[in-house]
C-alpha cells in the first residue's frame, strides 16, 4: 500500500508541475503584447515598464517561471491588476461562501444521489425506476443557470420559500445562513446528484448478477439483508471514485451558481476578472482550483487502493 | 495471386457481415421510442440551424423599439425583447451557433485527442507517461474554468469558445482511446499482424483504429450535448460569443433582467438547450446499447 502511496504522490507532483505551467503560460498566450493588451494603448511607457516588471515579462521564460513558481510555492500569488490587491487576500477573502456551498452541495448530491441511485437499482423496471432515471436523465442536462433562474422565478418569487439573492455567513446568523444557501446549494448538486444517481445504479445492477449475490440468496439470507451486507459495500467502490470527480463539476458550478444568485464568491472573483481582463487574478483562481482538485484526485486514488485491494497489489 | 484470391473471399465474405451488423445496430438503437424522438429532434436541430434564415419569422436582429416586451401573440409566438427583437427567430438562429460550435470542438477534439491516445497507448514509454500526466493536469480544471481562463487570455468570441471546449475534451479523448488501445493491442490478431511484417502505422490505422471506434461514437455524441450545454453557459456569464450573433445562454442571461414581468424571455431558450442537451444524451446512451453487446437493452 504504501508503494502505491508513494507512487500516486509522485505522480500527483508531475501533474501539478504541468498544471503550474499551463498557468503560467496563460499570460503568455495573450496575442500580442500582454501588457498592452492588459493596460490598452492609451498606457504610458512607465506604467507599461513597471507591469511588465510586475509580471516578470522583462526575464527569460524559464527565469520567469521558476521566479513565479517560488513565489506562488510561498503564497504569493501575484497583485490584481484592477483590484490592486494581492490576489492570495482577493481568494482567501471569498473563500469561504464558495466552500461553504460546495461543500453543502457536495453533501446534498452524495447523500441523495446514491440514496436515489439504490432505490433505482433495488426496484429496477419499477415506476420509481423509471422516475428516478428520467429525473438523472433530466438532471444531467439542465443547465445550471437556468435552474437556477427557475428556482429563483417559482420557489422564491412565486412561492416565497427562500431568499433569491446575496448569502449570510452562518457565523452571523446559522439559520439565516441555511436559507440562503439551501437553493444555490441544490441546485449546484443537481448534476452531480443525477450522476450519481445513474451510477450508483448501474454499478448495484452490476454487483446484484454476481455469482456471490446468488449464492448468498440461495443460502437463504433475506434479500435486504444480501443488499446491504454484500451488494452495497461492493458497489460503492466505483462511487466513491466518482464522489471525488465530482469535485471538478461542483467549482465549475460555483462560478455559475455565484453568478445567478449575486454571491461574492471565488467562481465570481474569477468571472468579473475575466470580463475585467485582470489576468493575474485568473491565473491565481486557476491555480487554487486546479491545485485543489488535483490533491482531490490523489486522496481519491489512495482510497480507492484502500477499499480495492486488487488496485494495490497490481 | 493465392493471396490477393483469398483476400478477395474474405472481403466478399465480410461485406454482409459488416452491413448485417450495422442493421443490427440501427435495431436495437432505434427500438427504444425515446430514442427515435430524440433523433428527431436532432435532425429538426439541424434542419432549423441550415435553413434559419428561412424558417426564422423575422430578421433576428431586426429592433423595433416601440414594440418591445411584448408578451407571446399571433404576430410574435414568443414575444419580443426589451429591444423589440423577435424572440422566436432568434431562437431559431441560436440553434445554428449552438450546434456549430458543439459539432466544431467536439470533432476537433476527437481528431487530436484520438491521435494522442492512439500513440500513447500503442508505444507506451516516456510519451505515454508524459501524456498521461499532463492530460491529468488539463482534467484539473472544470470545463467552465478552464473556458474562462482561455477566454480571459484570448478575449471573448466563436474561435475562443471552441478553442476552450477542444482543449476541455482532449483529454476525455485521448484517455478512452489510450484504454481502448491498451486493451486491443494485446490480440492475438495484433501479435500476428506483426509476426507478417505489416508496418506500425499500418496496424494502427487499419488494425487498432477501427476497433476503437464504437466507444468513441458513443463519446462524440455525449459531448456534443455537453459542449452545448458549456457554450450555453459561456454565452450566459457574458464570455460567449459577439451580441450580435444571437445565442440561447445569452438570451437567458438578457431575460434574465426581466424574469418578474416576462419570465418567457429566460425560460424559452433554456429550455431549448436542455430539450438539445437531452437528446444528445439520450442518443448517446441509445449508441452506447446498441454497439456494446454487454450492455445491449440493460437501460
Amino acid at each position: 500500500m504504501m508503494q502505491y502511496i508513494i507512487q500516486r504522490v509522485l505522480q500527483t507532483v508531475v501533474v501539478l508541475f504541468f498544471l503550474t505551467l499551463m498557468c503560467f503560460l496563460l499570460v503568455h498566450f495573450i496575442p500580442g503584447d500582454p501588457v498592452l493588451q492588459i493596460l490598452g494603448e492609451e498606457a504610458t511607457e512607465a506604467e507599461i515598464q513597471k507591469l511588465r516588471q510586475e509580471l516578470g515579462l522583462d526575464k527569460p521564460l524559464l527565469v520567469q517561471y521558476f521566479s513565479w513558481l517560488t513565489d506562488v510555492l510561498r503564497g504569493d500569488l501575484g497583485t490584481s491588476i484592477i483590484y490592486r490587491e494581492s490576489v492570495s487576500d482577493l481568494i482567501l477573502h471569498r473563500l469561504p461562501p464558495t466552500l461553504h456551498i460546495g461543500f453543502t452541495a457536495f453533501v446534498i448530491s452524495v447523500l441523495l444521489g446514491v440514496s436515489f441511485g439504490v432505490i433505482a437499482a433495488i426496484r429496477r423496471g419499477s415506476w420509481v425506476d423509471g422516475f428516478i432515471s428520467t429525473s438523472a436523465n433530466f438532471g444531467m442536462a439542465i443547465p445550471n443557470f437556468w435552474l437556477g433562474i427557475l428556482g429563483i422565478y417559482f420557489i422564491g418569487l412565486k412561492l416565497g420559500w427562500l431568499p433569491i439573492q446575496g448569502y449570510v455567513s452562518p457565523t452571523e446568523d446559522f439559520w439565516q445562513s441555511t436559507k440562503y444557501i439551501l437553493m444555490p446549494a441544490l441546485i449546484l448538486g443537481v448534476s452531480s446528484m443525477s450522476i450519481l444517481a445513474r451510477q450508483t445504479r448501474s454499478s448495484m445492477l452490476e454487483v446484484i448478477r454476481q455469482d456471490y449475490i446468488r449464492t448468498a440468496r440461495s443460502k437463504g439470507l433475506k434479500r435486504n439483508v444480501v443488499i446491504r451486507k454484500h451488494a452495497l459495500r461492493n458497489a460503492f467502490i466505483p462511487v466513491i471514485t466518482l464522489c471525488g470527480l465530482m469535485l471538478p463539476n461542483v467549482i465549475g458550478g460555483s462560478v455559475i451558481i455565484e453568478q445567478v444568485f449575486n454571491i461574492n464568491g471565488v467562481g465570481r472573483l474569477m468571472l468579473n476578472s475575466v470580463l475585467n481582463q485582470d489576468i493575474v487574478v485568473v491565473q491565481g483562481c486557476m491555480i487554487v482550483i486546479g491545485v485543489a482538485v488535483a490533491l482531490a484526485n490523489l486522496l481519491v486514488d489512495i482510497s480507492y487502493g484502500y477499499f480495492d485491494p486488487r488496485i494495490r497489489y497490481k | 495471386m493465392t493471396t490477393n484470391t483469398a483476400t478477395n473471399a474474405m472481403t466478399e465474405v465480410k461485406a454482409p457481415q459488416a452491413s448485417n451488423e450495422l442493421r443490427r445496430m440501427f435495431r436495437v438503437l432505434f427500438k427504444r421510442k425515446i430514442v427515435v424522438a430524440s433523433f428527431v429532434v436532432l435532425l429538426l436541430a439541424l434542419f432549423l440551424a441550415i435553413f434559419a434564415d428561412w424558417i426564422a419569422p423575422y430578421d433576428p436582429n431586426y429592433q423595433d423599439l416601440a414594440r418591445g416586451l411584448q408578451s407571446p401573440s399571433q404576430e410574435h409566438w414568443l414575444g419580443t425583447d426589451e429591444l423589440g427583437r423577435d424572440v422566436l427567430s432568434r431562437i431559431i438562429h441560436g440553434t445554428r451557433i449552438s450546434l456549430f460550435i458543439g459539432v466544431v470542438s467536439v470533432i476537433l477534439a476527437f481528431v487530436t485527442g484520438s491521435l494522442l491516445g492512439l500513440i500513447s497507448g500503442y508505444y507506451g514509454g516516456f510519451f505515454d507517461a508524459l501524456l498521461s500526466r499532463m492530460i491529468d493536469a488539463l482534467l484539473s480544471f472544470p470545463n467552465i474554468v478552464l473556458a474562462l481562463g482561455v477566454g480571459a487570455a484570448l478575449g471573448s468570441g466563436p474561435f475562443t469558445i471552441i478553442v476552450a471546449l477542444t482543449l476541455a475534451f482532449i483529454p476525455t479523448f485521448a484517455r478512452v482511446m489510450r484504454g481502448q488501445v491498451l486493451s486491443i493491442k494485446e490480440n492475438d490478431y495484433i501479435k500476428a499482424a506483426k509476426v507478417i511484417g505489416a508496418s506500425q502505422w499500418r496496424i494502427i490505422i487499419k488494425h487498432i483504429f477501427p476497433n476503437c471506434v464504437s466507444p468513441m461514437i458513443v463519446l462524440i455524441t455525449l459531448n456534443m450535448g455537453v459542449a452545448i450545454l458549456a457554450e450555453a453557459t459561456l454565452s450566459f456569464l457574458g464570455v460567449g460569443v459577439s451580441p450580435d450573433i444571437p445565442t440561447w445562454g445569452a438570451m437567458v442571461n438578457e431575460g434574465y433582467r426581466f424574469l418578474v414581468t416576462h419570465p418567457i424571455l429566460s425560460f424559452a431558450p433554456g429550455a431549448c438547450v436542455l430539450i438539445i442537451v437531452l437528446a444528445f444524451n439520450i442518443v448517446g446512451d441509445g449508441l452506447r446499447d446498441a454497439l456494446d453487446p454487454r450492455l445491449r437493452g440493460s437501460i
